[in-house]
């Protein structure tokens, strides 16, 4: 059913109103185009192509027309300033793609509250783990934010943004995660080379763009969301109520750099920090100094186990590898059914694909391989799901 | 050498052919179905889906490895004659076809459910659209975007086009079982209705030879 006021005031713009203009434009009679705005006949399907064209209507115009809404995107960028355009077209892409394969997914959960005013911190951060249901200050972590983040319907993406073009340079100013959001569905897309503490920060960041209803956020707003995202992950009355914790860490005088490392490795085991965030977050809540050795000593710490910490992508994404074509089938057939809240995006790639829901040569687009190859593997995933499926009926039958 | 449209487009019948139909053009029975009159139109080929082809020979490819060389070689050759001049549309022009073939995708039925597209196949689309011309595919998310854009019965499949041929009496009941065995022992197999269709028109032409001398 298209939108016909739409219809009308994009007749009123292009054509001054002149609907026997637009008529021919279309390629129809101007009656046929009086009983579409009068709703006394339907439109036929490919006739929508048609008042589009003749309307020089773009995507979202296109969408308006049809009454789909828009997708509206929020970037979380290092470095604060805008997203590449080549970057968000890619976005949008990627984002309508899973919206796309299945229009009725991803829809947010009436408990869930959004689009909420307050720039009061401690009030964002108590809504954000009202909506999670992150009871009282316990530090936000990777699991429990993927757990709780799955009950409403909020899905997290992981996506290796460089590889596919959703990063641009190696440059430190890049966008490593953001939201998609189209009417009252949600997606939540994070770069697949942030560690499992930058991500979980990058998440809570995200969480608050949902609250906050932000749509370009500027960057005081951006500053909003990374502080709220430290209260989250580390929160200041967890520390207050853990003295002992801090401890460590505040007085250098009394404790060994041994004794830090060990207590960090220790903390990180439960918690998914980092010892620059614990910096971070201890400077700003006023237990250790800007400049003071406490402070240093964990940036130190920061920069000693640097290599040992692992991104995501070296954990679980080390075959996909687009020019490895026995790999990345590898990676499809085996990896992704390990983890399924890490693969969930490629394992409704491969779903929409095998079922006819995507095109092969738009697989190949997304996964930057040849169409030829995404057309033969999706064929091998085509033929495995029917033999599950024969396998299934044979059951039945014995049954 | 490139074939040019005629002057006067509507006129002008053509079946643009996507590229998993002629391979199996090429494996079904070449010499007929790449040299035969269609009552669709006149097939053509797009240079997007050629130099998709030519990609099939590359070492590592998936394709060259179920085909082998020689098959891709000769549906290069048999497509060759067939390549088009579309006369492309202005950049500008392309860029808004695509963005409302984009914003259309999102217009599939639930059963359908959305279908996202490449930009090859919206190109595809689009010379069909603007060239008046009937589009032979076996991908599903392309046929019914097409069907959001232009007449539904010139959206083919490769099974059509046998169809034709043997409503045409150029092919007996055995050659084409035979061939259709071939391109299931090739890994080619048909879509379920256009199998029944097959069927339909080979019960209509009766055994055994059905070629007119």
């Amino acid at each position: 059913m298209l939108n016909i006021a739409f219809l009308q005031s994009k007749i009123d713009q292009k054509f001054s109103g002149k609907v026997i203009d637009f008529a021919k434009a279309v390629g129809v009679s101007k009656q046929a185009a009086y009983d579409w705005l009068n709703q006394k006949s339907s439109i036929e399907d490919r006739r929508v192509f048609d008042i589009a064209f003749a309307l020089d209507l773009d995507e979202a115009e296109t969408e308006a027309l049809i009454g789909v809404p828009q997708t509206v995107l929020c970037f979380r960028k290092k470095g604060m300033d805008s997203a590449n355009p080549l970057v968000r077209e890619n976005s949008v892409n990627l984002a309508n793609t899973f919206f796309k394969i299945d229009t009725s997914s991803y829809i947010l959960k009436d408990s869930f509250t959004f689009g909420v005013r307050t720039s009061e911190l401690s009030t964002i951060a108590k809504l954000i783990r009202q909506n999670l249901q992150i009871e009282g200050n316990i530090p936000v972590t990777f699991k429990l934010l993927l757990a709780e983040l799955s009950r409403h319907n909020i899905c997290v993406f992981f996506i290796p943004f460089r590889r596919l073009g959703l990063g641009l340079s190696k440059s430190s100013n890049r966008e490593v995660a953001f939201t998609a959001r189209k009417s009252d569905r949600m997606l939540v897309f994070v770069d697949t080379e942030r560690t499992k503490d930058e991500a979980v920060f990058d998440i809570c960041h995200e969480m608050t763009h949902i609250l906050l209803g932000h749509v370009d956020p500027n960057e005081e707003e951006e500053l909003l969301c990374n502080k709220s995202a430290q209260e989250l992950v580390y929160p200041k009355r967890f520390f207050e109520a853990h003295p002992k914790e801090l401890e460590v860490f505040a007085d250098t005088s009394k404790h060994s750099w041994t004794r830090v490392y060990e207590k960090f490795a220790r903390l990180s085991r439960e918690f998914d920090w980092s010892p620059k965030g614990l910096a971070l977050a201890l400077r700003d809540y006023g237990f250790i100094g800007k400049a003071s050795h406490a402070f240093r000593r964990l940036l130190t710490l920061e920069k000693t186990i640097a290599k040992s910490r692992k991104t995501i992508d070296e954990l679980f994404f080390q075959r996909f590898d687009p020019h490895n074509l026995d790999a990345l089938e590898a990676f499809f057939s085996d990896d992704i059914q390990k983890e399924p809240d890490i693969f969930r995006p490629m394992i409704e790639l491969k779903d929409a694909a095998a079922f006819g829901h995507l095109s092969s040569r738009k697989l190949a687009e997304i996964l930057t391989i040849e169409a030829g190859d995404a057309d033969e593997i999706v064929r091998s995933w085509r033929s495995l799901q029917d033999e599950s499926q024969d396998d299934l009926n044979d059951q039945k039958t014995e049954e | 050498m490139t074939k040019k449209p005629k002057s006067n487009q509507t006129s002008t019948r053509l079946v643009i052919c996507d590229s998993n139909v002629i391979i199996m053009m090429t494996i079904f029975k070449p010499s007929v179905m790449f040299t035969c009159k269609y009552t669709f139109g006149e097939l053509a080929v797009h240079k997007s889906v050629i130099s998709e082809i030519e990609k099939w020979l590359r070492p590592d490819s998936r394709k060259l490895k179920k085909f082998g060389k020689p098959l891709i070689e000769d549906a290069l050759r048999y497509c060759s004659h067939l390549e088009t001049d579309f006369q492309e549309p202005a950049l500008a022009e392309r860029g808004k076809y695509h963005r409302i073939m984009s914003g259309l995708e999102n217009s599939l039925s639930e059963s359908e459910k959305g279908m996202p597209t490449s930009t090859v196949d919206k190109d595809l689309l689009l010379y069909a659209k603007k060239h008046n011309a009937s589009l032979a595919t076996q991908e599903q998310t392309l046929r019914s975007l097409g069907k959001k854009m232009i007449e539904h019965h010139r959206i083919l499949s490769f099974e059509d086009l046998v169809v034709d041929v043997i409503r045409q009496n150029l092919l007996t009941e055995t050659e084409v079982r035979g061939d259709i065995e071939t391109l299931t022992r090739m890994g080619e197999n048909l879509r379920n209705d256009g199998r029944q269709k097959i069927e339909t028109a080979l019960q209509i032409k009766k055994e055994p030879r059905l070629k007119q001398q």
